[in-house]
């Protein structure tokens, strides 16, 4: 049975952590607004960073949760997990057979599912003040570099265009933030993110908006956003990291990980997605895991719960 | 003056506005999700005009009490305007965030029968990741009151979560 405070984390509606949708523009009104009367009004340069995992003190609880021999129903709407919406399944690559079984589209009404799935595990792909430095260097922003308690790092050029690499809670962030001046274009910003050595292929969407991170071919719950005016980015911001690891375990079937959550969710779950959340393991790794997305609807309005696709007893074993 | 005022809030906006942001949302009923950006926005507002009463050695727990503030304002706001137009009745207790949020029954139950001193404290450290001093800073207590007072609103939750009977 969980713990009281195992579910009450379990409960947290912020489980999927808040973005502002335009930082830049926040920051610019609220830079102009006169605090004195003798103050002139001035343009603040673009400078604001935000975190796209989870909050340190909701990790604990996710770890105490996949450390639990039955598996548990994940948050009220979505692990408590990296970025932003679950997503729809999608074909992983063909390098393996097992990642082909997984390969079968599986949204639908409950039933069997695919009997395998990869996960990833995933690491920092180099140091804070290193990462800060290549990803400066790569959009152009050289300046300044600023640390904040040892995990976020910032690079501000002499025009206000702004690079953060962010560390401070789960999988690493970067953001970009080109300030007063014109930013890249989405397919620069992409062009030159590609060289990050990160576990994905960044892909800035061309009008702004979000797009799902896919990696080898998973496509996950890991969000890269943007928001584009005239053609050029004012502000994106998305995961960093890279996959060390891949392994192959064999799935719950989507109702055997229904029959361990309560009877109001199963009741609810009428169909189910697979997509790949970014988890942290009771021994510090960061591991993306296949999850089971139920949906349904609640009170007349869309609903979704979710639960680790494999055995949580399972991971770190490959069985 | 400017510059170093500007940076500043360029770096607490850059710390904390996903933190203030998941603060709000775990709070936001009655008003919509449509509200948030908007009051993320207000209490970094707030927080520019009274920079230099921003403690550097306790940040958090003081934008979390401006955005707390803000957001009671806010449904105040919301509720009289419903109560005014004839939406919903008015009434002296309105359903808190977590009724209405909160999909598991069992924690369902176990909140909304602890006071609301207690689950306030309670879920600004469970949710919310405030510790001990935090707590205190917010909440104008001494750290052994956040403490003692923490510690009450953990077991009488644990006792109500543990007691409940599934129907």
């Amino acid at each position: 049975m969980r713990d009281a405070f195992e579910a009450l984390a379990a409960q947290d509606p912020a489980a999927v952590a808040y973005h502002h949708g335009d930082l830049a523009g926040l920051t610019t009104s609220i830079a102009s607004i006169r605090v004195r009367p003798a103050r002139a009004p001035r343009t603040f340069r673009a400078a604001v960073a935000a975190t796209v995992a989870t909050a340190g003190a909701t990790t604990a609880a996710l770890i105490a949760l996949l450390g639990a021999p039955a598996l548990p129903l994940i948050g009220f709407a979505a692990p408590r997990a990296t970025v932003l919406y679950s997503t729809k399944f999608a074909t992983p690559s063909n390098s393996t057979a097992a990642r082909r079984s997984a390969t079968r589209p599986v949204a639908g009404a409950l039933g069997p599912g695919p009997s395998l799935a990869a996960a990833y595990r995933v690491t920092l792909p180099a140091t804070s003040l290193r990462a800060i430095e290549r990803l400066g260097d790569a959009l152009g922003v050289v300046g300044s570099i600023a640390g904040y308690n040892g995990t976020v790092y910032s690079e501000t050029s002499p025009t206000g265009a702004r690079v953060i690499y962010d560390t401070s809670t789960g999988l690493a962030s970067w953001r970009y933030l080109p300030g007063p001046t014109p930013g890249l274009t989405p397919a620069a910003l992409s062009r030159a993110l590609a060289n990050q050595h990160w576990g994905y292929a960044p892909d800035v969407p061309a009008r702004g908006g979000s797009a799902a991170v896919v990696v080898d071919g998973s496509v996950t719950s890991l969000r890269v956003v943007a928001t584009v005016r005239h053609g050029h980015v004012v502000d994106a911001v998305g995961p960093a990291f890279a996959v060390a690891a891949i392994v192959n375990y064999p799935l719950r079937s989507p109702t055997s990980a229904l029959e361990g959550l309560s009877s109001e969710t199963r009741a609810r779950a009428s169909s189910f997605t697979l997509s790949w959340t970014a988890f942290t393991l009771i021994d510090s790794t960061e591991w993306l895991l296949p999850t089971f997305v139920f949906h349904g609807r609640a009170e007349a309005r869309p609903w979704t719960a979710s639960a680790l696709a494999i055995r949580a007893a399972a991971i770190g074993t490959g069985r | 003056m400017s510059d170093a005022r500007d940076d500043r809030l360029a770096r607490v906006i850059a710390l904390y506005e996903s933190a203030v942001g998941n603060y709000l949302r775990r709070r936001l009923y009655p008003l919509a999700a449509a509200d948030l950006d908007e009051l993320v926005a207000d209490t970094f507002t707030v927080v520019w005009r009274r920079l230099e009463s921003l403690p550097a050695d306790a940040e958090l727990a003081w934008i979390i009490g401006v955005a707390r503030n803000v957001l009671r304002n806010a449904q105040r706001s919301r509720r009289r305007r419903d109560a005014y137009e004839g939406a919903v009745a008015a009434q002296r207790s309105a359903p808190a965030t977590e009724d209405v949020v909160i999909a598991d029954a069992r924690v369902r139950h176990a909140l909304t029968a602890l006071r609301e001193d207690d689950r306030e404290i309670l879920l600004l450290h469970e949710w919310d990741g405030l510790a001990v001093d935090d707590l205190a800073q917010l909440l104008a207590i001494s750290p052994d009151a956040a403490a003692v007072r923490l510690s009450r609103a953990r077991a009488r939750f644990r006792a109500l979560y543990d007691e409940w009977d599934e129907p």
